[in-house]
């Protein structure tokens, strides 16, 4: 990191543009201070201080960081005998230079938060060109600043400044900002001690915001993924349901013009005409059938809570999964009790997460090239809980990939994202469940997990 | 038309074996088809009709391609491979790229993609009816 020290003496002075032209630029930032502005003459033990820096950040959680930032300018600005400190950001979508974090003490002015979003590189076009090229700038005074420093130099006498270090920001490496520490008060010799040590708190600052970064842009990804992710898993299953909807379809047709042709004889078989009828009925009513739960599993709505049955979850897990099943040439199998305990949750949410169990399953026993079977039960158990298990006879799960199979972005599969797992998983805990995998003694693996019992429901059955 | 250019007895109706796996769909067939005066034999699985004993001439087959057993297209070239090959309408719940290559690619009479209407069905029964009966009397 290079350093832009300003000498001491004075030769720009004379250099500088008219003052009404400065005064138009920066027009918003607030008025010059008063002058009461007290500081804390406590010694403080810096050391100390940038230790517990460090360690606040580690233990901050991402949502909090830019409070805890704040608070941690507030300390230093007293630690460091400064009056004004505040952080800017390069909006990578705008291109701005645009304050995000800042503390000043009692009496000193202050950017009003409504006025942050302003591209402050127009207030201070040198220092923003210095410091996003990697410089720290140290100014005792602002008669020491280079002439091509005019707008910086009125810009600081109008906010009120008479010393300053700009500490360029990193984030992974790379100049996103500065941190600005200024003095209202007095001028001020700022000793190489001083400018390291604020090089210390602008890279603890830097880690942070990066973290806050990472993890915004891990949440994002994740959430995109999780959309692509079920219109993959719809995708998938469009094609076996309109195969599904194609039958009962196919039948009503044929049972109607069968009827027709019937009734065109000189003695009509009318029961035969009346079997027709019947018929269409109960293939109309499966087509119903089919059309609600797709409903049920594609409508975006706010998640709802309900009770859930969940028996007939797994009942309508099984009739999704059915056709696709038939077509790989897996025998479904179901065992679940008539009517089992109501668990609370989102029955879409649910189903999704059973039928990702499913479909795991399947490709499990398609790629195993044994047996192709996969059971589907449901019971409860004394403790409160309702159990799900998912076993397939396929190739089971490899011991060492075990632990990580639960986690975001981890698959085996060339094509999968690694989401679905990660997604079932937080389904079942969100509403207090648990979910794990285990190899079966014979062939291929189980996929369990329990839900607990509502506590207020009836249990019929 | 006299009736001794005829080798087969046509009074008697042409028999039409009907293959699906999905039990709604076989009834209905079972009954539109019989309703329009064939004789039908109804199967819902394709080892069950290739165990059956399957007319030599004026007959033919209407078969689902998808079920579990076999695709319909291969039990029609099982049949074919013991000669006793009949004419056979492909049905089908599926339209993509590969069903329907693959329908196009065997020696099927017609390709009906569900739902279908009583007419295409019957025409293209009784195109296949006409075919046994030409190469049932070649034999």
């Amino acid at each position: 990191m290079g350093s832009f020290q300003v000498a001491a003496s004075d030769p720009f002075r004379t250099n500088m543009r008219s003052r009404s032209e400065e005064y138009n630029l920066g027009a918003e930032l607030a008025a010059a201070p008063p002058a009461q502005v007290t500081r804390n003459p406590e010694p403080v033990d810096f050391e100390k201080l940038l230790g517990d820096l460090s360690a606040a950040f580690i233990r901050t959680s991402v949502e909090e960081i830019d409070l805890e930032i704040e608070r941690w300018l507030e300390r230093i600005v007293l630690a460091m005998e400064v009056d004004r400190s505040t952080i800017v950001q390069v909006d990578p979508a705008e291109g701005f230079l645009y304050a995000t974090h800042q503390w000043a003490r009692p009496g000193v002015s202050t950017v009003d938060r409504s006025l942050r979003v302003m591209d402050a590189s127009k207030f201070f076009p040198w220092l923003t060109g210095q410091a996003l090229s990697g410089e720290l700038v140290v100014i005792s005074r602002l008669e020491d600043l280079p002439p091509e420093a005019s707008t910086d130099q009125a810009t600081f006498r109008r906010v009120g400044n008479k010393s300053n270090v700009t500490v360029p920001l990193r984030i992974g490496g790379v100049v996103v900002g500065a941190v600005l520490f200024g003095t209202i008060l007095s001028e001020k010799a700022w000793s190489e001690k001083e400018v390291q040590r604020l090089k210390l708190v602008a890279e603890v600052f830097g880690n942070a915001l990066e973290r806050k970064r990472v993890e915004g842009e891990i949440r994002r990804l994740s959430e995109e993924l999780r959309q692509v992710s079920q219109v993959v898993t719809m995708g998938e299953l469009t094609a076996s349901l309109a195969h599904e909807l194609n039958q009962p379809l196919t039948a009503i047709l044929n049972n109607s013009e069968a009827a027709l042709q019937l009734l065109t004889a000189k003695s009509p078989d009318l029961k035969e005409v009346a079997g027709a009828l019947e018929d269409i009925v109960r293939d109309n009513t499966r087509a119903v059938e089919i059309v609600r739960s797709v409903r049920a599993l594609f409508q975006r709505e706010k998640p709802k809570t309900g009770s859930v049955d969940v028996s007939e979850l797994l009942r309508d897990v099984h009739r999704i999964a059915s056709a696709t099943a038939r077509m790989k040439s897996i025998s479904l199998m179901m065992e679940v009790p008539e009517s089992s305990p109501q668990v609370r949750g989102n029955k879409t949410h649910l189903t999704q997460a059973v039928l990702n169990l499913v479909f795991n399953a399947f490709d499990s026993v398609c790629e195993s090239g044994g047996p192709r079977e996969v059971a589907l039960r449901a019971g409860g158990n004394e403790l409160g809980y309702v159990r799900v298990s998912v076993r397939d006879s396929g190739k089971g799960i490899d011991p060492k990939i075990m632990p990580h199979l639960f986690e975001p972005f981890f698959t085996t599969k060339p094509a999968g994202m690694g989401m679905g797992l990660a997604i079932v998983r937080s389904i079942i805990e969100n509403l207090g469940g648990q979910i794990g995998a285990t190899n079966n003694p014979d062939r291929g693996a189980t996929m369990e997990f329990e839900l607990p019992v509502e506590p207020n429901a009836q249990h019929t059955g | 038309m006299p009736r001794e250019k005829k080798v087969v007895d046509t009074r008697s109706p042409a028999t039409v074996l009907v293959v699906d796996d999905d039990p709604s769909v076989l009834s209905s067939l079972n009954r539109l088809i019989s309703a329009s005066g064939f004789h039908v034999k109804a199967f819902g699985k394709p080892s069950e009709l290739l165990a059956s004993e399957i007319p030599k001439s004026n007959a033919c087959m209407v078969v689902d391609i998808d079920m579990p057993e076999m695709t319909g297209i291969d039990m029609c070239e099982v049949l074919k491979a013991s000669g006793r090959g009949l004419p056979a309408i492909l049905i089908t719940g599926r339209t993509d790229a590969r069903t329907r290559l693959l329908a196009a690619q065997s020696d099927s009479v017609a390709v009906l993609f569900k739902p279908f209407n009583q007419a295409p069905l019957l025409e293209a029964i009784c195109r296949a009816v006409a075919l046994s009966i030409r190469d049932g009397s070649a034999i």
